[in-house]
């Protein structure tokens, strides 16, 4: 109880030595979770985007379609009552829809774009999707019409307005070909690049005369489930009970990019762990010294008190845990106040990355929202305490192996 | 049995290739409940003396027991809890921990020497500051005493676990005479009252009065040891 008592308050004998220790490792902290918020947002809403708008929690294709991933109209299967029942009978699944996805170029006027045309079924699209909902001109498209809905960008760039024409030219199932063509019958702006950008919807009775297929001939059948959590053990049971040759996926495989910036997260995090442990340690290995330092002739009197080495260790060790645990509140009080922020307002992409924003290949064009972790509270807050143990037990053991008389005496 | 005898003991520094005796061949017995000064001019081995009678220090050679213990075959842990509970210590500049209270700094002596439980300890320890002259100074820090203050404080705390010997270092050095006189006569009270073995090491002809043995220190050897009556 005393060592505690002694530790506590050699900490507020030099308040000002002891809060810029503690305030370095409380700054590094602060950094930590705002990374870690900031990226598992940039994640979160990544995620949400791709299965929004996207690919939906789980796919079902052609193991070619998932490996090539170029659209080839040869990688088609026959949608058929037997693959809708294994659907419907999931309680999981809420919602379904099958696509056409083929390769294609947009003419409008004299411009014209390479995109991803993607014949739907617009009622059980608009079921599974929320394209329809980010509307900023026009209606969405009714089954059997012959207008397009494309994204803003994609409009921008090829001056296409509500009304005017466009014509999708492309390769059709025998390799000839043809082209379809029509009204821009809505434009859309969502925080997907790739729908913003890259893609064309037609509706699939319109499209398919036109590519040469039968009207249950799918690409794929994207399929939304109740929980995300769940997505990978649904693709795994659907993979496993689909036949045909068929292959169900979840989104995390669809998008490589996605998987790899989640392992580079967790490398960011560990370089800023280190850089912590750096940083803290000599923090506190510099405290620790200055202390033993000053308190040469008390560790000396300690010691004619009969303290063994053991004892003095603790002292300090206690000190250097309570600068951890000073610095660990700190931090984790200043990133619950700023994760919290930054939860609630949000950053605008653009601030952080320019005009460059699109660049980035994320699927994100709005703002990002903090994210919760009270893991990563919980184990920066004790990360810090343990390196502030582990940093001080050097300096400690330099500070209790001081000969008695040599510190009593000031030598 | 005798408290502390040393027979032929030695003690030499090394500074780089030189060597400095400090202490040559001394033999000394000390019983229990002696008011010993040990006197000499400076550099004379008064101080080593009594580092290594009180386990701060090997001797190089010779023999040091304590109550009959060698204590040459001791491990550092070994001295350090002989003198956790059997030696105290009165150093010329108090040496008292700065963060702690005059009571949690006597308290403190008492419950690492262990067999006092919280409430025993802070009552004895505050008895113990009263008897000194403490009363309602007891939750005062060092900073906030004067020097005759800390030296009561720290003659309260070598002496609140009741240690067979308290080996004081020039403890009158820092204080007036008026004060010197008044620790003194505590230490005098509690030697009568605890028959706790003391042993000073000084230059002040006034602890020297005080004494009932004398010991003379010169280059390292004793050249005087006179006992005085009551």
């Amino acid at each position: 109880m005393y060592y505690f008592r002694i530790a506590f308050r050699n900490l507020f004998r030099r308040k000002k030595r002891t809060f810029v220790a503690a305030g370095v490792l409380a700054f590094a902290i602060l950094v930590f979770l705002l990374i870690d918020s900031f990226m598992l947002g940039m994640m979160e809403i990544s995620f949400s985007n791709l299965i929004d708008f996207e690919t939906a929690h789980v796919q079902m294709a052609r193991p070619d379609f998932f490996d090539e991933e170029d659209f080839s109209l040869d990688d088609t299967f026959t949608f058929t009552g037997e693959e809708k029942e294994l659907l419907e009978a999931r309680d999981e699944v809420t919602a379904f829809t099958p696509k056409l996805e083929f390769q294609a170029e947009l003419i409008g006027g004299r411009e014209e774009f390479p995109v991803k045309a993607t014949a739907i079924d617009t009622e059980s699209f608009r079921e599974t999707f929320q394209v329809h909902e980010y509307l900023v001109e026009g209606e969405f498209i009714e089954p059997g019409e012959s207008g397009v809905v494309i994204g803003q960008q994609l409009a921008e760039m090829l001056e296409l307005d509500i009304g005017d024409f466009y014509t999708l030219y492309f390769q059709d199932d025998t390799g000839s070909f043809n082209t379809i063509q029509g009204e821009v019958r809505g434009i859309v702006s969502t925080p997907s690049p790739q729908v913003n950008r890259h893609t064309a919807y037609v509706s699939r009775e319109y499209a398919y005369p036109a590519v040469g297929l039968e009207g249950d001939k799918a690409s794929q059948v994207m399929v939304q489930i109740d929980e995300r959590e769940r997505a990978g053990a649904v693709a795994a049971a659907l993979d496993e009970d689909v036949g045909g040759g068929l292959r169900a996926r979840s989104y995390r495989e669809s998008s490589e990019m996605l998987e790899s910036m989640e392992v580079w997260i967790t490398i960011e995090n560990y370089v800023i762990l280190g850089l912590i442990l750096l940083v803290g340690a000599i923090g506190i290995i510099n405290v620790i010294v200055l202390s033993a330092l000053e308190r040469v002739e008390e560790i000396g009197l300690m010691k004619a008190m009969g303290l063994k080495e053991k004892e003095i260790i603790r002292i300090f060790s206690l000190e250097a845990g309570g600068i951890g645990i000073l610095g660990g509140l700190i931090g984790c009080g200043l990133g619950a106040l700023t994760v919290g922020i930054f939860a609630r307002f949000g950053l605008d992409l653009e601030i952080v990355y320019g005009e460059g924003v699109e660049e980035l290949g994320l699927p994100i064009l709005e703002r990002i929202y903090g994210v919760w972790n009270l893991s990563a509270f919980i184990f920066v807050f004790i990360f810090v305490v343990v390196l502030a143990l582990a940093a001080s037990l050097l300096p400690s053991i330099w500070a209790a192996r001081k000969d008695p008389i040599d510190a009593i005496y000031h030598r | 049995m005798p408290l502390l005898q040393l027979e032929n003991v030695e003690k030499i520094y090394k500074q780089g290739e030189i060597e400095v005796p400090a202490l040559r061949g001394v033999d000394l017995t000390i019983s229990r409940g002696e008011f010993t000064s040990v006197f000499g001019p400076s550099g004379s081995g008064k101080t080593t003396l009594l580092n290594l009678i009180g386990a701060l220090d090997k001797a190089t050679s010779g023999t040091i027991r304590f109550n009959g213990d060698e204590l040459g075959g001791f491990s550092r842990d070994d001295l350090a809890m002989l003198r956790r509970r059997e030696i105290g210590f009165i150093f010329q500049s108090y040496n008292l921990i700065p963060v702690l209270t005059a009571q949690e700094n006597v308290e403190f002596a008492l419950r690492i020497a262990g067999g006092e439980n919280k409430k025993n300890s802070f009552e004895k320890a505050r008895s113990l500051l009263q008897e000194v002259g403490l009363e309602g100074m007891e939750d005062r820090r060092p900073n906030e005493l004067s020097g005759g203050q800390k030296q009561r404080v720290a003659v309260a705390r070598a002496l609140v676990k009741e240690p067979s010997l308290v080996l004081a270092d020039e403890p009158t050095a820092n204080l007036d005479s008026e004060t010197s006189r008044e620790v003194l006569g505590i230490m005098l009270d509690m030697n009568e009252d605890l028959k706790t073995t003391f042993v000073f090491s000084t230059h002040d002809p006034m602890v020297m009065d005080y004494a009932r043995r004398l010991l003379e220190l010169k280059d390292g050897q004793i050249t005087q040891d006179e006992r005085r009556g009551d």
